[in-house]
């Protein structure tokens, strides 16, 4: 961005061509006395060099547009300066970064280029080059330079330019934004001296403990602590380096959770007991959660979250004091909040938090240890899991850093559609079948891969599942189908196989109800899920006089798909079962005219009522003549005080055969 | 021997490996822990962590250097770093003696009678 001060003289002024009309040549010609043949020959060819340099004009501006467009497509700024240091040439790259950049309103003369040295880290380097290059014009210069108030740098090439003569006529200077090349050099050096340092201490105490034990005659009891210490140091290690590999398996898109129902409050008692023993200086507050909060995900992976987050909180405030962690149940999803009254991340930080190798960089916080790889390991989970993690923070206050999880059976969905869920990669075909099916008023939920899918389903059951079988990822459809046919949590759902390749057998022996082959119309697939949704379709009778209990119980039920109609009284529900019986009848007890026992001796007039599985619903104590009236009849029964969303929906799901009646073990999904 | 790191594992190496009859050992989790302890225990000899959350290693020494009470105590920097650079910073900042992390208990032994039984 510079040139030559010395003044070379202008280049030789070549002499214009006169221009002169045909008409003046041809009253000169005529005065010479030049015959008219000749004359006429003479227009031709003068006709003809006008042609030419037409031609020439045209390839001349097409050349210029060329020029500007080659010059524009660079990524590199490019300038040509004559050998006064005024810009002969600019391309739209070094334009910007002398106006938008650099801060300089217009680059015309050599001092104007002077001025950017004043907003750069080392102005002393970049003064010197170009006096280098003022000393001698014919040098070929190389520099970096960085600017002062952000983090950009740059590398400048100039050199001379000659004509075809050999003649010295200016220079050229090329700017290259090296920024992304200096930040990933800074960081992997970083991240050498990081693993070094995380390495090393537990290291430390696996060799120094050993040569204890190797060098001294030691009593039993500190034989066994030292071993005791070797072994978790050791275990420490093996943290680390899965640390590392997951972030390698991140990069290299092999990220899979291991899907099981667990309970996020115990998961929290546990990390918090396990990091409150560790520091003195910090008190650990975590009010235990009343409500349980059943989640569906890879216990170990949010384990590891929360293992993070408090480990976090714990280094980041080296002055000591309360950690508070809370738990809350959201609608359809729980919040998990860690607040610590540490250093706190400053302003101009805080977006890069989240990414890998990124450690809060301060005087009070470089030599905190840490490998830069918990929290962009902490946003792959939580969002493998399709929730959200993020943080407030004031720096010299403290941090509060939450994630939200989606919860298994707090699904908030009054939306009384079916909802099918569509497990396939390929976006084009995604987006036609979700218009298709949306046209059957069907609410449709879209899952990439295997995991990503297999967690929405354990998530909330969808009515059904339309699943490829090629997928992206640690799982294939049919590992997919056979994990959703394992958990007692998806097992009833139908589930719809496609596949280009052969597999119709395949799919009906692992379970699936029906096979699509690729390509296969979208009507086709409309018919498949609505002959599932129809074989599948449950329908539920809710009894009972008061129209908020009505409304909650029929909201409850909804997440799980099917048909659901309500009666305020006995007689109302007799009619509605007289006209279509229901697959289960929800049954408030006490009543205004016919109470829920007389719906009950009325059912059983009837053969085909008789065996109607009935859940009772009720807000009294019962007496035992009543207990035993309902035992003989088979109704569950649920009492109003003890109610909860979950159990009610169990038992319908029970009654309609759907469930088993004890709650599953924990299912480990996917290895 | 006053042993300042904020691994509890590498105190209770320094303690196992010094704590036998001729040393007493002091243990100090920080920075600030340590220069404290320092002032009340008058300790022969510190071993002094070089990254540390809150004051770093290199700090403490400095102030360690600057009062005359604690200028002639030996110090011996445990450190993971091993560079050609951050050696010459920890002999200008004043450190007597370096560790590389990890280091053997025998040479931690050594090392620690050679500077107090000169």
């Amino acid at each position: 961005v510079t040139g030559p001060p010395e003044h070379h003289g202008k280049p030789g002024k070549g002499d214009a061509p006169e221009n002169r009309s045909n008409a003046s040549l041809e009253r000169e010609n005529t005065a010479l006395g030049l015959e008219s043949d000749e004359l006429k020959a003479h227009q031709v060819t003068m006709e003809a060099q006008q042609v030419t340099m037409e031609a020439h004009q045209v390839t001349l501006e097409r050349l210029i547009d060329i020029n500007r467009a080659l010059l524009d497509a660079s990524v590199d700024g490019i300038r040509l300066v004559d050998l006064e240091g005024r810009t002969l040439l600019a391309n739209s790259v070094i334009e910007h970064l002398t106006t938008q950049i650099f801060g300089i309103p217009k680059y015309a003369t050599l001092q104007e280029g002077r001025a950017i040295a004043d907003r750069l880290t080392d102005p002393a380097s970049y003064i010197a080059t170009m006096e280098t290059i003022a000393a001698d014009p014919h040098c070929a210069t190389q520099d970096d330079f960085e600017l002062a108030d952000v983090r950009r740098a740059f590398q400048r090439h100039t050199g001379p330019v000659r004509d075809s003569a050999g003649e010295l006529i200016g220079r050229i200077i090329v700017v290259r934004e090296i920024t992304a090349e200096r930040e990933a050099a800074r960081l992997k050096s970083e991240l050498v001296a990081t693993v070094s340092h995380e390495l090393r201490t537990p290291l430390t105490g696996v060799l120094g403990f050993a040569e204890l034990l190797m060098h001294h005659g030691l009593d039993e009891a500190t034989s066994k602590r030292y071993l005791k210490t070797i072994h978790s140091e050791a275990q420490r290690l093996t943290a680390l380096v899965d640390d590392f590999l997951d972030v390698q398996k991140i990069e290299a898109g092999r990220f899979t959770l291991a899907l099981e129902s667990f309970e996020l409050g115990e998961l929290l008692e546990h990390e918090v007991e396990l990091f409150g023993a560790q520091s003195a200086t910090h008190t650990l507050e975590f009010a235990a959660v009343e409500e349980p909060l059943a989640m569906v995900g890879d216990r170990n992976r949010v384990g590891q979250v929360i293992a993070n987050l408090l480990s976090n909180a714990i280094k980041y405030s080296p002055a000591g004091g309360t950690v508070t962690i809370t738990a809350t149940p959201r609608e359809g999803f729980a919040r998990v909040q860690v607040t610590d009254t540490g250093l706190g991340i400053p302003a101009g930080q805080q977006a890069q938090v989240f990414t890998r190798f990124f450690r809060v960089d301060s005087s009070d916080t470089r030599e905190i240890g840490g490998t830069g790889l918990g929290l962009a390991l902490c946003h792959e989970i939580v969002t493998a899991h399709g929730g959200r993690i993020g943080f407030e923070s004031t720096e010299g206050v403290g941090s509060t850093f939450w994630f939200e999880l989606p919860s298994a059976w707090r699904a908030s969905a009054a939306d009384n559609r079916a909802r099918v869920l569509v497990i396939e990669d390929d976006p084009a075909l995604t987006l036609l079948l979700s218009e298709c099916l949306a046209l059957d008023g069907l609410e449709v939920e879209l899952a990439g891969t295997g995991e990503a899918g297999l967690g929405r389903a354990l998530a909330r059951a969808p009515a059904v599942v339309c699943l490829d079988i090629h997928l992206p990822g640690g799982l294939d459809g049919w590992q997919v189908l056979v994990q959703l046919k394992a958990n007692p949590l998806t097992a009833h759902v139908p589930v719809i196989v496609w596949t280009a390749e052969k597999g119709r057998s395949t799919a009906a022996t692992l379970g699936a109800t029906e096979f699509l082959a690729k390509p296969f119309t979208g009507d086709q697939l409309r018919e498949a899920v609505a002959r599932q949704l129809s074989a599948e379709r449950s329908s539920v009778l809710v009894v009972d006089d008061d129209p908020a209990l009505r409304r909650l119980v029929i909201e409850t039920l909804a997440r799980d798909g099917g048909e659901l109609r309500e009666a305020a009284d006995g007689h109302e529900a007799l009619a509605m079962i007289a006209v279509r019986p229901p697959d289960v009848l929800v049954l408030d007890l006490a009543m205004p005219k016919l109470d829920g026992f007389g719906v009950l001796e009325r059912l059983l007039e009837g053969a085909e009522t008789r065996q109607m599985p009935v859940v009772v619903l009720t807000g009294r104590d019962l007496t035992g003549a009543e207990r035993r009236l309902l035992r003989e009849r088979k109704a569950a029964v649920l009492e109003k005080r003890k109610y909860s969303g979950d159990q009610l929906r169990s038992l319908v799901r029970q009654a309609l055969g759907q469930e088993p009646e004890q709650p599953a073990a924990p299912v480990r999904a996917a290895a | 021997v006053l042993v300042c790191d904020d691994e509890p594992v590498l105190r209770m190496l320094v303690r196992a490996t010094l704590d036998r009859g001729d040393y007493t050992v002091v243990e100090a989790c920080d920075g600030d822990e340590a220069l404290v302890r320092t002032r009340e225990e008058h300790p022969d000899l510190i071993l002094l962590d070089m990254m540390m959350p809150g004051r770093s290693g290199s700090d403490v020494l400095r102030e360690l250097r600057n009062d005359p009470l604690t200028a002639e105590t030996p110090v011996i920097m445990l450190t993971a770093r091993a560079q050609a650079s951050d050696r010459e910073a920890m002999n200008l900042a004043g450190a007597n003696h370096y560790l590389t992390k990890p280091f053997s208990p025998v040479g931690l032994a050594a090392l620690v009678e050679q500077v107090l039984g000169a």
